[in-house]
């Protein structure tokens, strides 16, 4: 199941950035991969796709930034 | 209404000396006397590298705290502050520096020393009719311009201002915006300074601050806060604290400023915190920020307020109830910055265009429209000519055309519509467009989208209908 969360993720990354070279554990907000309105349309996007609502914890958890600590995220609350 | 600007800055210190002026990220407070010390010896430190009264010194500097006691380092030695955006790419920096040709360039944040003794007398060689400031911001012909400002409309404007804002010793603004920019100095900096107020400096915004934003303004019971519409929509988002609007029950006001402020944003924003959104309206060339609404009527008026007792309001009519918004102030630019000196705004019996269309109705201004051909992206100016020179040098680009298209967020998107050389290849041209944008535009004025366009809509004298296409591709984006 995490595997098809973390695709999709890179799906969506590539979708923004056509070519990007990402890493599971990078720090995309580091990388400058996506600004302030990018990290809005993730986080709803995330919300409609898997069904379900990040909370502030999960908005102030380090692993919000890079694919993998997303995916766990997700996975924990599906 | 400018010559008592120092006798008013002078007071402001004597007054407030021993209370605190600024709240740094660290946890360190500093009093007006202390802020003024630190300034002083800025001023002495430089005098001491050769720069004289009348001479600029730029700051390429990031946020920080040393910020304000730079600028103000100018007033105490009569400099003239130039400061520079950091994030501009070195071409655009060494343009302005070439055209400000500063005596210094400082490059170091200043730091701030709590321990230096606070002088007896508060002094600025500042003259009151002199210039004091330069602020750059795009320009139509895609360099930036710089734009001039005299202590004395500086200070003028941001008193009243403050006064219309309401703004007093009990006023504590939270910082956000880029100091080099208009609204980062007079609405955020010198506005308050000039109340008795503190500034509390927040981290500059970005996707991490924004998920942790009002952390900081809760500890610090902040209670005036300035954002831009952008950076007002992005907290209402993201917001997932259901009993934010308590916790921020203590802040008073909330202006915006720097952008189009929509219904939308408006709305989401009050319903999430509580808040009314209190829309300003500015023009650097007049001496910043000179509207704002009360608390009361932002819950339920689309409009940027009332003005400052100062200006003189024309809109000249060119339908029943709106035209182009012309302003007379005493507290205009002296000029915009040239190799050849200082070139004088363009007045017409006093009065400057705006070229912004508006509404003035009750004492009320709404602003409804543009007559310029700039983009306004989350509050920055952005020169469509400068994106669509650097695209056209693509040799698959038969022709660009670049707009702003709105955008529920950033108040308007950058859209640039390429005509290929061959249609054949159009979405490898989008490719190879994004990358050479990504190389070669500093990331405020890289496009947000690309839109190949087969015909351009074209006058019979052959410019392309900007109009035409901001309606046609303002429709595709809209429906997806």
């Amino acid at each position: 199941m995490t595997q098809q969360i973390t695709e999709w993720l890179f799906d969506w990354f590539e979708s923004r950035v056509p070519g990007l070279e990402l890493k599971v554990d990078e720090n995309y907000i580091d990388k400058g991969v996506i600004d302030s309105f990018g990290i809005i349309e993730l986080v709803e996007s995330i919300e409609t796709q898997f069904s379900i609502r990040l909370d502030q914890n999960d908005l102030q958890s380090l692993e919000l930034f890079s694919v993998g600590g997303l995916a766990a995220i997700i996975a924990r609350k599906q | 209404m400018t010559d008592n600007a120092l006798a008013i800055l002078k007071k402001r210190f004597a007054d407030s000396r021993d209370e605190i002026l600024l709240s740094t990220l660290d946890g360190e407070d500093f009093t007006y006397g202390q802020i003024y010390a630190n300034a002083k010896k800025l001023a002495d430190d430089w005098r001491g590298q050769g720069v004289l009264k009348g001479d600029t010194v730029a700051f390429v500097l990031p946020n920080c705290p040393g910020y304000l006691s730079a600028y103000l380092a100018c007033a105490i030695g009569g400099f003239v502050a130039n400061p520079v955006v950091f994030e501009l790419l070195d071409e655009s920096i060494n343009y302005i520096l070439d055209l400000a040709q500063p005596k210094l360039v400082v490059r170091d944040a200043p730091g701030l020393d709590a321990t230096l003794p606070v002088p007896d007398d508060f002094s600025f060689d500042a003259e009151p009719d002199k210039a004091f400031v330069n602020i750059f911001s795009s320009g139509t012909t895609g360099n930036p311009k710089g734009i001039c400002h005299s202590f004395g409309s500086i200070i003028g404007n941001a008193g009243s201002f403050a006064r219309l804002s309401g703004m007093n010793e009990k006023t504590r603004l939270y910082h956000v915006l880029p100091m080099a920019y208009m609204a980062g100095f007079q609405n955020t900096l010198i506005c308050p300074l000039l109340a008795g107020g503190r500034i509390v400096l927040g981290p500059g915004f970005s996707p991490a601050s924004a998920i942790d934003f009002w952390r900081r303004p809760i500890e610090q019971k902040v209670n005036f806060l300035i954002l831009t519409p952008s950076v007002a929509s992005a907290l209402s988002r993201l917001n997932r604290d259901p009993d934010i609007a308590e916790k921020i029950a203590d802040i008073e006001q909330v202006q915006t400023t720097a952008g189009q402020l929509t219904s939308g944003i408006r709305q989401q924003f009050l319903e999430t915190f509580g808040k009314p959104l209190q829309d300003c309206y500015g023009v650097t060339e007049l001496g910043g920020p000179f509207t704002t609404q009360s608390a009361k009527d932002a819950r339920d008026e689309d409009n940027v307020g009332r003005v400052i007792p100062e200006m003189e309001i024309s809109v000249l009519s060119s339908t029943a109830s709106e035209g182009e918004l012309w302003i007379k102030t005493p507290f205009v630019m002296l000029g915009y910055l040239t190799k050849q000196g200082l070139e004088p705004p363009v007045l017409s019996d006093g009065f400057m265009a705006t070229g912004d269309v508006a509404e003035f109705k009750g004492g009320k201004l709404a602003i409804t429209g543009r007559t310029k051909d700039m983009i306004i992206k989350g509050g920055i100016n952005v020169a469509p000519i400068a994106i669509e020179n650097t695209i056209s040098k693509i040799a698959d680009v038969k022709d660009v055309a670049v707009i702003g298209v709105k955008h529920e967020f950033w108040g308007e998107i950058i859209v640039a519509c390429i005509q290929p050389q061959s249609m054949d290849n159009a979405n490898a041209l989008k490719l190879s467009v994004q990358n050479h944008c990504a190389k070669n535009l500093a990331a405020i004025h890289r496009p947000d989208h690309i839109a190949i366009v087969e015909v351009f809509p074209r006058a019979l004298n052959g410019k392309i209908q900007k109009h035409v296409l901001r309606q046609e591709i303002g429709a595709k984006l809209k429906a997806g």
